[in-house]
């Protein structure tokens, strides 16, 4: 759980579970639906967030927390000493070890994203569906999804034909 | 296996409240609902598409079943996937006697077979490339001058017939001519545009005809005394206007193609055709147009920016590193030969070597040594991957074909 730090405003954020969690402002401002939210005032000492479980929150909240730019003197001091493309490759690592999660929490990460607007995440966790659809044939796609095939035959022959670039 | 990124082990487990869940197997059930709710939803299901990169596996994707054919194949969906992903070059032609084409190398494995299919494709002896976008390329044979498509990453798909071009007009010269397209809903707008003078009054007369159903349809002819374009003035089409050198001063002569205006844009601050080499550079967007201009004495290359009236000062770049690559230390001159849309790359050539610099990551690599012969005569021509993939419309789907 983050933990106040002096000079930096801090709001609760609410998993309908019943978790708290205490995040500085700017790291809850990572997600555009709750920068709207803090901007146009609606949100009072505490935000509550629908549809995303505690666990699922948590691991969005330390999605932020690696990615919310560095400002002030911390951040003057980081930028000194690590050029930008290194702190790109750490991040680029970080995120990689991240996204190792099972099946079901990054579909749920990807709807957290999706909800919260927080697009580094929804690229992040769309990716590894991708690679998904990427590395697969079509059957094991179908299956995995549970969906048949509605294709007439010669409807996807004329697809394959008028696009055989990407067949090949 | 699709169940191949199963990871039961949480990664930061020390720092999270309720990692003890994560490391709960799913049942499978539980997991398909999982899955399905985020796929079933069009939102969701459309930004993941989105996301897919290259459009080879957005084509497989669109395979998966209808619904996600609806996605892939949205007009929308389409311009913003392609927003996100412009088509990237594959390679380009040398053309002397025939076209020979070079590979960019090293591709992502989505596209290697692709360009392993471009490379293998064979246009014919004695041709030129007229225009070549989104891998659809206009051909020219030598003999007879007919105009073909040819689209070699699908030679099977039919393309429209290309009738002669428009013959000079009565009393006048010929001066330049030159084939120019754009990408206008699901395909591609074919251009010529020719400089004639006139035998009498010298007056210049530039002239764009469009391809349409067969036959080229005059768009503009706008007569002007005032200027002339250069020689080669390299034209581009952005939009409805087409930007090219003017012969008088130190300017781009800009037609206007629904106004049949010309107008004039000074060349920024102490940029001068005279010992350098300008290019310029469709803007993606059509907000303006990418100035490349190269002091080749010096090594020097500049990107300039014509948006809105002003110049901006986009990016400088010294390619001395040219030199080191080759392994020389005279100093020669260096061309630009080609330059990517959107500012995206120049091909430059010094002496028998093709050079190929990345703008936007910097770099710069060499990727052709010519023949004498293509040193001096050849045309070099980029090559992208095809856009838009095509998406026919199904049978029973009274929705889309209403459309």
């Amino acid at each position: 759980m983050a933990t106040r730090e002096a000079g930096k405003k801090m709001i609760m954020l609410k998993s309908p579970d019943g978790m708290e969690f205490e995040v500085e402002e700017a790291v809850a401002m990572e997600s555009q639906t709750i920068r709207k939210m803090i901007e146009d005032d609606c949100a009072d000492t505490a935000i509550l967030i629908p549809n995303i479980n505690s666990k699922i929150l948590s691991r969005v909240i330390e999605y932020c927390n690696k990615h919310v730019p560095t400002t002030g003197a911390t951040g003057a001091a980081a930028s000194d000493t690590v050029a930008p493309a290194a702190l790109a490759e750490d991040l680029k690592i970080w995120d990689a070890e991240f996204i190792k999660v099972n099946r079901a929490t990054r579909f749920d990460l990807i709807q957290a994203a999706s909800y919260l607007n927080i697009k580094g995440l929804l690229d992040l966790t769309s990716q590894t569906t991708i690679d998904t659809i990427s590395d697969n044939s079509l059957e094991e796609i179908r299956s995995f999804l549970s969906t048949k095939n509605d294709y007439l035959p010669e409807e996807e022959q004329t697809i394959r034909r008028e696009n055989q670039w990407a067949f090949q | 296996m699709v169940d191949a990124d199963e990871m039961p082990q949480p990664i930061y487990a020390e720092n999270k409240p309720c990692a003890e869940i994560e490391s709960r197997r799913h049942s499978p059930t539980l997991m398909l609902a999982v899955v399905t709710k985020v796929l079933d939803d069009d939102d969701l299901l459309a930004e993941i598409l989105l996301r897919v990169v290259f459009p080879t596996t957005l084509v497989r994707a669109a395979l998966v079943c209808k619904r996600w054919y609806h996605h892939a194949s949205d007009r929308r969906f389409l311009r913003r996937f392609r927003k996100l992903h412009p088509p990237c070059l594959l390679g380009f032609y040398v053309v002397f006697k025939g076209a020979r084409f070079i590979p960019m190398q090293p591709q992502p494995p989505e596209l290697a077979a692709v360009v392993r299919h471009v490379a293998g494709y064979r246009f014919g002896n004695l041709i030129d490339l007229k225009d070549c976008r989104n891998g659809i390329v206009l051909t020219r044979d030598r003999k007879q001058g007919v105009l073909t498509y040819k689209v070699p990453l699908c030679p099977e798909r039919g393309m429209p017939t290309v009738p002669p071009l428009p013959r000079t007009q009565g009393g006048s010269i010929f001066y330049f001519g030159e084939i120019l397209s754009k990408e206008e809903g699901d395909g591609l707008s074919c251009f010529y545009m020719v400089v004639e003078v006139s035998k009498e009054t010298k007056e210049v007369t530039v002239s764009v005809y469009m391809l349409q159903d067969g036959v080229w349809c005059m768009v503009t002819s706008s007569k002007n005394q005032l200027h002339w374009p250069l020689p080669r003035p390299n034209p581009v089409l952005v939009d409805n206007k087409i930007y090219m050198g003017s012969a008088r001063g130190n300017n781009i002569l800009v037609l206007d193609l629904s106004a049949s205006t010309f107008s004039v844009i000074h060349l920024p601050q102490g940029v001068e055709y005279a010992s350098s080499e300008i290019k310029l550079s469709r803007t993606d967007d059509a907000s303006g147009v990418y100035l490349i201009h190269l002091r080749p004495m010096e090594f020097q290359l500049c990107v300039w920016l014509h948006k809105e009236d002003n110049w901006l000062l986009v990016d400088t770049m010294y390619l001395h590193e040219m030199c080191a690559i080759l392994g020389k230390t005279d100093r020669r001159y260096v061309h630009i030969r080609q330059v990517g849309d959107n500012d995206q790359f120049v091909l430059l050539q010094t002496s028998q070597y093709i050079f190929y610099l990345d703008i936007k990551c910097r770099t710069l690599h060499k990727v052709d040594e010519m023949t004498v012969d293509e040193q001096c005569y050849a045309d070099i021509h980029p090559f992208m991957m095809i856009w838009p993939p095509i998406f026919p419309a199904l049978k029973d789907d009274p929705a889309r074909n209403a459309i």
